[in-house]
């Protein structure tokens, strides 16, 4: 059974690495919080690992899971 | 009286503590009169709650009206024509003029309220048997007393039926019926007797549970173990006495003996009658009709005590009363897993002690406030997020932007002025000013302390942080020799009696003594710090001060000792914004005036909120108020005004860290505020993509976006980067590590 992952984006070859100049590619990575840790998979840049956390996400979904988390 | 409790579960990394036990929480509650009755409802015998009465009449429901009469009893037709009205005398109505005609109102149930004939929730059926002897109303409604309590009753009487009883009463064979419909369903076997006599009771009381003979019967003293009632004249009495019977029976039965008397209980409920104005009845039981019935109850001022909540932005916002809400905040407490829903509630109250001065009995809600936060804190369970902007901009207040000097020249000084770390960050003008007139006039050298008294550590319970600040100025204070502390904000006079025994004074104290030159003759109202709710003279001198200076006083709705919170305190501006705003919004609202305060966070809190305000200082030394600072002009002003007076007066050099050249895109600053990311921040994270090139190229967007973990936040800039600098696009954070 693959594993389960909370969140998704496909960067779809829109987001480059400034650093390494290679485009980002959907990976895994994993949001903590409070003891708390949820698998998702975000653009990463394949060469250095540099994960990259959109606005939407930082400030929608995010943002609630940490609020609600801090109330446990 | 505080009964604590710990319970430490290492292994599973739980920790909780309960600050009070059930018992003070009873204590605490029973404080507040509000679930106390109406006074109508404490006067009648019945206990009838003839404000919901009143309610339901006004809006012309009298079927909902009867029913909550029925459900004290049945006999609704018995009172409509009978009932003696006890409860007008005692209605708070009939102080200025009438009292509500709830007689009239009864009778009006019964005229226009059904029936009667209602699904009566029956309690189970009883094994144990019981007898009334009796010819009158007590016997017959002890005997529906007790068949509704799910008793088989015997009820002796020499009538030739119920109907008879209240016939008696003056009632008509349908008002009879339409009352007697109560008992269909009961267990109650009518044994008529030629005559009632006395000798048959041992017979009686062998055979059954229970016994209770009418008073009418006048026996005299009764075997032990039977059930005496007081004889009454008032039919609401006599009901009274056949309920209160009952459940002596009923506690016989159980097997709990006791004799207590009924009692009438005063209520304590407090109603204000402030703006009340007294009215003549519309109707009486003789003329009453629907219309006038609705009328009558429409003058019922529906008694309840609010004093707390009319001037609490924060506890109509969360539509509480505190009474309930520490309940909520007790489970709050209680709770080891699980979703702590009142977390919000309890960082949303800024601890003013407005609804604490406002309750007739002092009832001290944010004192539940501040032992739950302690409490938060003390188990982990305080959430981070809520103080630690504000708990930072502290720190920043006493170690970036801190300053303790003397003045220059001396080594020791007689006075030291605190101006707080607000005024710093929103008007350094006029701490320059004042510090600089309190130099010229006082004797004996002034020095300076500009930092964070430690009301923001607090407010946030942070006891170390707390004790760390305080260590911090006792330490200057010392090394100025001690010197009496001139404070311009009540909030840090306050900190600094309550954790400390250094002498203080308030800046308009020392001014007045001065002499203050008159400098406007407006009408102006005062708005009262939190600071100073338990100081009668802080406010007075103000008020001195305000005078001198020119300005007539125009008293504003709730000031004083029942001023509203501006939003500030409590660090609600930053725990909740939204409470804060309105918070703001209503200390604003208050008056078309000009508003002076005394507190510079109250300032610019009713400035942010549209209201034409200056602090008493800004007013005295002819500042002008400027814009209202954002977050990150707030810090700078500390750090600007730090350089100023160093430089000035000390001749010593400052240097304050070189931001980038950046340029905010529209909207991005307002953004930015509302997200309660600095400008510094920015810097910080701009500066590391410098040294790392780590980021990412949007090319939809045609900017870049980078990252940093400051402390416990990872902060995103998008930006794109010309010759001339950087211009800023957005920026964004989030507390959760990513890896």
């Amino acid at each position: 059974m693959a594993e389960k992952n909370y969140y998704t984006i496909d960067p779809m070859g829109k987001l480059t690495c400034a650093k390494c100049k290679v485009a980002l590619i959907k990976g895994k990575a994993t949001f903590g919080y409070l003891g708390n840790a949820f698998p998702v998979e975000l653009p990463v840049c394949p060469s250095c690992g540099y994960i990259y956390v959109p606005e939407e996400l930082a400030m929608g979904k995010v943002l609630t899971v940490e609020r609600s988390l801090e109330d446990k | 009286m505080a009964q604590e409790k710990e319970h430490g579960f290492v292994g599973k990394h739980y920790l909780m503590k309960q600050a009070f036990g059930q018992e003070e929480l009873h204590e605490r509650e029973a404080v507040c009169t509000r679930e106390d009755p109406p006074a109508c409802m404490a006067a009648c015998p019945l206990h009838i709650d003839m404000r919901a009465v009143c309610d339901h009449a006004a809006k012309g429901d009298f079927k909902k009206a009867a029913g909550v009469i029925r459900t004290a009893t049945p006999f609704l037709h018995l009172l409509a024509r009978n009932c003696s009205g006890t409860c007008v005398e005692a209605c708070r109505l009939s102080e200025p003029g009438d009292g509500i005609a709830l007689p009239a109102l009864e009778r009006a149930c019964a005229l226009y309220g059904g029936s009667g004939a209602v699904n009566r929730f029956m309690l189970p059926k009883k094994s144990q048997k019981t007898a009334v002897f009796g010819d009158d109303l007590f016997a017959l409604a002890c005997a529906w007393e007790l068949g509704k309590k799910g008793y088989e009753v015997c009820w002796y009487t020499a009538c030739s039926s119920m109907k008879d009883v209240l016939s008696e009463w003056g009632l008509s064979e349908e008002e009879a019926a339409s009352d007697l419909t109560a008992f269909t369903g009961l267990r109650i076997t009518v044994r008529k007797q030629e005559t009632l006599l006395r000798e048959q009771l041992d017979e009686v009381c062998a055979g059954t549970d229970a016994v209770c003979v009418s008073p009418a019967l006048r026996w005299g003293e009764l075997p032990e173990g039977i059930c005496e009632a007081e004889a009454e004249e008032e039919p609401e009495r006599i009901l009274a006495e056949a309920k209160h019977a009952s459940l002596l029976v009923e506690r016989r039965i159980q097997g709990v003996h006791t004799d207590e008397r009924r009692e009438e209980k005063k209520s304590r409920l407090f109603v204000t009658m402030d703006g009340v104005k007294g009215s003549r009845a519309r109707t009486d039981v003789e003329h009453v009709t629907k219309e006038s019935a609705i009328e009558e109850a429409k003058r019922c001022i529906q008694c309840q005590c609010l004093e707390c909540i009319k001037g609490c932005v924060y506890l109509q916002h969360y539509k509480r009363n505190p009474r309930a809400a520490i309940r909520e905040i007790y489970n709050n407490m209680s709770i080891v897993m699980g979703n702590h829903m009142a977390n919000g509630m309890i960082n949303a109250c800024d601890e003013c002690g407005q609804c604490k001065a406002a309750c007739p009995n002092g009832f001290d809600y944010p004192d539940v406030c501040r032992i739950a936060k302690h409490t938060m804190v003390e188990t982990g369970k305080m959430p981070p997020s809520t103080h630690e902007f504000a708990l930072l901009d502290e720190a920043f207040s006493n170690q970036e932007a801190f300053l303790a000097r003397p003045e220059p020249g001396y080594e020791t000084c007689r006075y030291l002025f605190f101006p707080g770390c607000q005024a710093s960050a929103v008007s350094p003008d006029t701490v320059e000013a004042a510090y600089a007139d309190l130099r010229e006039r006082l004797t004996g050298g002034v020095g300076l302390i500009l930092g964070c008294c430690g009301a923001v550590a607090k407010w946030a319970a942070r006891e170390d942080l707390l004790k760390e600040a305080m260590e911090q100025f006792l330490s200057a204070w010392e090394q100025m020799g001690k010197p009496v502390v001139i404070c311009a904000c009540p909030t840090c006079q306050n900190v600094f009696l309550e954790y400390t025994k250094v002498p203080t004074a308030g800046v308009w104290e020392i001014l007045l003594e001065l002499g203050v030159e008159p400098v406007s003759h407006e009408t102006v109202a005062v708005h009262d710090a939190c600071g100073a709710r338990g100081s009668e003279k802080i406010r007075q001198d103000v008020r001195t001060f305000v005078e001198t200076l020119g300005c007539s006083i125009e008293e504003m709705p709730y000031s004083g000792e029942q001023t509203p919170c501006c939003g500030y305190g409590g660090l609600v501006k930053y725990a909740n914004p939204e409470v804060a705003g309105k918070k703001a919004d209503f200390a604003a609202g208050r008056s078309d005036r000009k508003i002076l305060t005394y507190c510079m966070a109250c300032r610019d809190q009713l400035l942010r909120a549209g209201a034409d305000t200056c602090h008493i200082l800004e007013l005295a030394y002819g500042v002008k108020p400027g814009p209202v600072p954002d977050l990150s002009q707030r810090r700078f002003n500390r750090l600007l005004l730090k350089q100023r007076l160093l430089s000035e007066l000390w001749k010593e050099e400052y240097r304050m860290e070189t931001m980038l050249p950046v340029r905010y895109a529209d909207g991005v600053e307002a953004l930015m505020e509302a997200r309660m990311i600095l400008k510094s921040d920015v810097d910080t994270v701009l500066k590391a993509y410098e040294t790392s090139g780590e980021a990412v190229f949007d090319e939809e967007n045609q900017w870049y976006v980078t990252s940093l973990r400051l402390g416990n936040v990872t902060f995103w800039v998008k930006f794109t980067r010309a010759e001339e600098g950087y211009t800023v696009h957005g920026a964004y954070s989030h507390r959760m590590t990513v890896e």
